[in-house]
């Protein structure tokens, strides 16, 4: 292997048997059924080529008793993976739920053996792949700082000497000497994370460990994670955070059911698995729903909110189907926050009978934008001002996303409506107006000579 | 330039041997993970102790009762009690360390589906306890021997190996266990059941003279027979038979090696299983 490579993955698979064999599937799960297929296995075999000699046919299925593939089938977790990573470098690894994500770490770590393939690694490897492993909850802190880190390749040298630290980045010097289980929740998670922080070693695989906590711990944890970056190891990072991949990560690797699908630089693999997902949504039409989200529909991936209602109403907030191009209306969008602190950020886009675009109106200038909202149900409304929009049909398109998030995902003709002339701005003008908009604008004249 | 350790991932088809030396790299892990059974066994230090007391104690009277009164099975000249003692002792070690050591691997998923570390070591580390209780229960007998006027004889320094061939017994079974648990659910139900009729089928509570002679040597097959009577020689001062210990070290090899196969064997996807 080439001196500046910290890993090569070549061709790496795993397969699962899925269904009622999980796991290699070879043997029975239960003692029971493997000691009678041992009495039914052999009867039937000579049952079926006893038959097969009277009836003189080729043709007798064998039901194999060992794979029996009809009461379980196969999943490629991972297909064919390969990649190198040199030294030093930050990978980030994307993709959905059920990617391959997980396995990959897992491989690497040595946990599971993968069906095909090969991987080498050069350094001391390391892995962070869930928080708090090993804790015990009647152990203390302290006790539970050093079994932890026993478990996760420290030595009681290294722990000795890093154990200050360790304290000092968890904030528990008052706990130390009380058992794990009367610590919250938080300060657990925030204990295991400052042991897997100390780890040091020269290849480090994280996985997702980032999503836990409240926005300040996760804002120390990716300092922390810079720090970690800084200091030359190579990392494997998998992560939802796109935003912390992007700022931590040189390249990205995105996969899919398995497979690579694209690997390249952070942003361009970003940029193409957002749009991958958004595509998912354009095809979302609620026409026949009028305006009602279906909760069907999972909406809340990725954000810490979910839309419950959003429909078109007037000025004393009743539902309308149309409005008076000279009153105008507001979009009301009912929504639910079910992560505490959530700072949702909606745009609304306008669009013309043929779909052209109109404009977008982002909800900067709502008071409560970028504020944190705590868990509970909302109501935000967005005003279309009277005489802005000229007579016609119009659609209505909402993009929903957090500040400070990279994700976003846009639903197309959410809200259709007519608006109506009530000829209030035309005066005596019969004629026709053409054009989507027909702002009321300010026009004034005045004199500037009384001369000739 | 240092060299740097190179940790090479492939599907295995090869067997490379036992892997003990992988365990004396991680003997660190080890011995945390027996002092954490430890620490959360006598947290409460009085009570674990009491407890570790108790179990015996509590079986010796109560068969001493019924099988030394009651029913008065020949205990070969000595009072009952020490000679149901000097078995029942090793006995809970031996089958106390099989079922932790049984378990392990099950009481232990969430280690197994997130760190890299040999396997081994859990029903090595299980078995950490049990020899911390079964020092404790040694204690009582002891006090014991005094109670009951036995004169010591240079018999009991084989107490030592006997310790020794009753530990690796125990590892044998209990990794042997502890990858049958993994590959097949229902053992765990089967394991305390067996443990139980094991115990009646070695001399324990009864001496090996009550079944008839020619029918012996089925007893001296279980490796337990010949280290129950192993450790009533070097206690009560009875003579060693060296060939009872010799069958039950060469089963004791054996049984250890097969379990350590098996394990191996299975290890490669127990992630996967457990």
């Amino acid at each position: 292997m080439k001196d500046n490579i910290a890993i090569r993955v070549e061709g790496l698979s795993k397969l699962y048997r899925i269904g009622q064999y999980v796991g290699t599937g070879i043997q029975y799960k239960t003692l029971r059924e493997t000691l009678a297929s041992l009495v039914y296995v052999p009867i039937y075999r000579i049952k079926t080529s006893f038959k097969s000699l009277l009836k003189n046919s080729s043709e007798t299925l064998v039901k194999n008793f060992d794979t029996d593939k009809s009461t379980s089938s196969f999943i490629w977790a991972l297909r064919d993976v390969s990649f190198e990573v040199k030294k030093g470098e930050i990978i980030g690894i994307i993709g959905e739920n059920g990617a391959g994500k997980s396995t990959l770490l897992k491989i690497l770590t040595g946990i599971t053996k993968p069906t095909e393939g090969y991987a080498e690694l050069k350094g001391r490897v390391g892995s962070l792949l869930e928080v708090g492993t090993g804790f015990h909850p009647e152990l203390t802190g302290r006790e539970n700082i050093y079994l932890s880190g026993a478990i996760l390749g420290m030595s009681k040298k290294e722990i000795d000497r890093r154990f200050k630290e360790i304290v000092e980045f968890a904030g528990i010097e008052k706990f130390l000497d009380t058992p794990l289980k009367r610590y919250s929740s938080g300060m657990a998670v925030r204990l295991g994370f400052a042991v897997a922080a100390h780890l040091e070693p020269e290849i480090l695989l994280v996985d997702e460990v980032l999503t836990v906590g409240d926005i300040e711990f996760q804002r120390k944890c990716l300092g922390k994670m810079g720090e970690v970056v800084k200091s030359g190891r190579t990392i494997l990072f998998v992560s939802h955070n796109l935003w912390a991949v992007r700022n931590l990560c040189d390249r990205v690797i995105l996969l899919q059911r398995g497979k690579i699908i694209k690997i390249g630089r952070s942003d361009e693999v970003i940029k193409y698995y957002i749009e991958l997902n958004s595509q998912k949504f354009e095809n979302y039409k609620s026409d026949n729903l009028t305006g009602n989200i279906n909760n069907q529909t999972d909406m809340t991936l990725g954000l810490g909110y979910r839309i419950l209602n959003i429909r078109l109403i007037d000025l004393k907030r009743e539902k309308i189907q149309n409005f008076f191009i000279s009153e105008g209306a507001f979009v009301e969008i009912t929504f639910q926050v079910i992560n505490n602190g959530t700072k949702p950020r909606f745009s609304l886009g306008l669009f013309g009978p043929h779909g052209e675009k109109i404009f977008g109106s982002l909800n900067n200038t709502d008071d409560l934008y970028a504020e944190p909202l705590k868990q509970g149900i909302y109501k935000t409304t967005c005003r279309i001002p009277g005489n802005l929009l000229n007579e016609g049909k119009f659609s209505i398109s909402l993009t929903c996303g957090e500040v400070g998030k990279f994700e976003s995902y846009r639903y197309d003709n959410i809200l259709s409506f007519d608006c109506i002339d009530d000829g209030l701005l035309r005066g005596d003008y019969c004629g026709e107006f053409s054009g989507l908009i027909r702002p009321k604008l300010e026009w004034h004249t005045h004199c500037i000579s009384n001369e000739n | 330039m240092s060299v740097s350790k190179i940790t090479i991932i492939q599907t295995e088809k090869k067997w490379y041997g036992l892997g003990l030396n992988k365990i004396w790299q991680y003997r660190e892990l080890l011995y945390f993970l027996v002092w954490r059974d430890i620490k959360i066994r006598y947290k409460q230090a009085f009570l674990g102790v009491i407890w570790a007391f108790m179990q015996p104690f509590t079986k010796m009277v109560v068969f001493s009762v019924i099988f030394g009164n009651l029913i008065k099975i020949n205990s070969e000249g000595f009072p009952y009690p020490i000679f149901l003692y000097a078995g029942l002792l090793p006995w809970e070690f031996f089958s106390n360390a099989i079922m932790r050591s049984g378990d392990s691997i099950l009481s232990n998923v969430n280690l197994i589906t997130k760190v890299n570390f040999p396997r081994l070591i859990l029903p090595i580390a299980s078995i950490g306890t049990v020899f911390i209780d079964f020092t404790i229960s040694f204690v009582l007998l002891v006090g014991m021997i005094f109670y009951f006027h036995i004169a010591l004889t240079n018999c009991f320094i084989m107490i030592g190996p006997l310790i020794l061939i009753t530990i690796l017994l125990s590892l044998g079974v209990g990794i042997l266990f502890s990858a049958l648990n993994t590959e097949y659910r229902d053992f765990r139900y089967i394991l305390p059941f067996l443990v139980q009729i094991w115990m009646y089928l070695t001399p324990v509570i009864y001496p090996v003279t009550i079944i008839p002679k020619n029918w012996q040597w089925i007893v001296y097959l279980n490796p337990m027979a010949g280290i129950i009577n192993g450790y009533r020689s070097a206690i009560l001062g009875k003579s060693v038979d060296w060939f009872q210990l010799g069958i039950s070290l060469s089963v004791a090899t054996s049984l250890f090696i097969v379990g350590v196969v098996l394990f191996k064997r299975i290890e490669k996807y127990m992630a996967d299983i457990v």
